[in-house]
């Protein structure tokens, strides 16, 4: 198994959070000690490219294929802005670092569970 | 469609509102400066600044400031974005302003407006003197550098100019009917 989780980065152009949003996840990589370079960048710019992915909004951000929030997962395809919540209840369009934060633990947590003698 | 420019008078309107009466530009005559923002429900960016919008409102109204919201996105292509909607979201966040449904989108057509949250404000004379981003921080209000447009609201009540008179606007896409 590599070592390191996938990581998708999903976003549609019209939402302007994506830059910023791909910079925190990055910055978030990088605390983890994992290479930026190995996000996947996906750019969705049509409807149907949307139901493809399953892309409930931007940005929607995965690792190991499983959504950084799962009260989102499920919104049906479409080319829209994402909302977040910070842990304050305040809506936001960027992922709020807390969440990027585990979403990755809980990846490389499970990743070491699974790993061989783990 | 062009967008406004510094100077330019309000364009007309006549609107149904959430309160169920419909609302004229010409309804506010007697305010001191007019605030026009183009919002809806579902946007983040909305979202993440409607408390703020409903904080300036409170804060300038002793100035004889009256915003004004409206929503120009079609239900067909947003349907958390319908009148009904609308109403629940304005009692849900006790807005203190008129929100408007401009279900034929010509009003967002007539002020060039193209995004979610756009904000147009104009003087006694009903003349452009700002139009742009309500602050430079959609995510975190604690963070927020630069108040446009409370700075803006000072100035023009002051009868001066703004220092900044045109920011970018950011959010989303006016949702047009398909």
């Amino acid at each position: 198994m590599n070592p390191e989780p996938e990581i998708e980065f999903l976003y549609f152009e019209d939402c302007p959070s994506h830059e910023a949003a791909l910079e925190r996840l990055q910055t978030v990589a990088i605390e983890f000690a994992l290479s930026p370079d190995t996000i996947r960048v996906i750019r969705v710019d049509t409807e149907a490219a949307a139901e493809q992915y399953g892309f409930p909004g931007s940005p929607t951000i995965r690792i190991d294929h499983r959504d950084i929030d799962p009260a989102s997962q499920d919104d049906p395809p479409a080319l829209a802005c994402r909302a977040y919540r910070h842990e304050d209840g305040r809506i936001t369009a960027l992922p709020p670092l807390p969440l990027l934060r585990q979403a990755l633990q809980t990846a490389l947590d499970a990743r070491s569970r699974n790993a061989p003698g783990g | 469609m062009t967008t406004l420019q510094l100077g330019d008078q309000a364009p007309d309107f006549r609107l149904p509102g959430v309160d169920n009466q419909q609302h004229a530009l010409d309804d506010y005559a007697t305010r001191s400066v007019l605030v026009v923002i183009f919002s809806c429900n579902h946007c983040p960016y909305v979202r993440a600044w409607e408390d703020r919008m409903v904080q300036l409102q409170r804060d300038f109204a002793q100035q004889n400031v009256q915003f004004i919201v409206i929503s120009s996105n079609s239900a067909e292509v947003r349907p958390a974005d319908s009148f009904p909607k609308m109403q629940e979201r304005a009692v849900e966040k006790g807005f203190n302003f008129p929100y408007l449904y401009d279900e034929p989108q010509t009003v967002a057509r007539a002020y060039g407006a193209t995004r979610t949250p756009e904000v147009f404000v104009f003087d006694d004379q009903r003349t452009l003197r700002y139009h742009g981003a309500i602050d430079d921080n959609y995510d975190d209000p604690a963070a927020v550098k630069q108040e446009y447009l409370r700075d803006a609201l000072k100035a023009i009540i002051a009868h001066a100019t703004p220092a900044v008179s045109d920011t970018p606007v950011v959010g989303c896409s006016i949702k047009w009917k398909p």
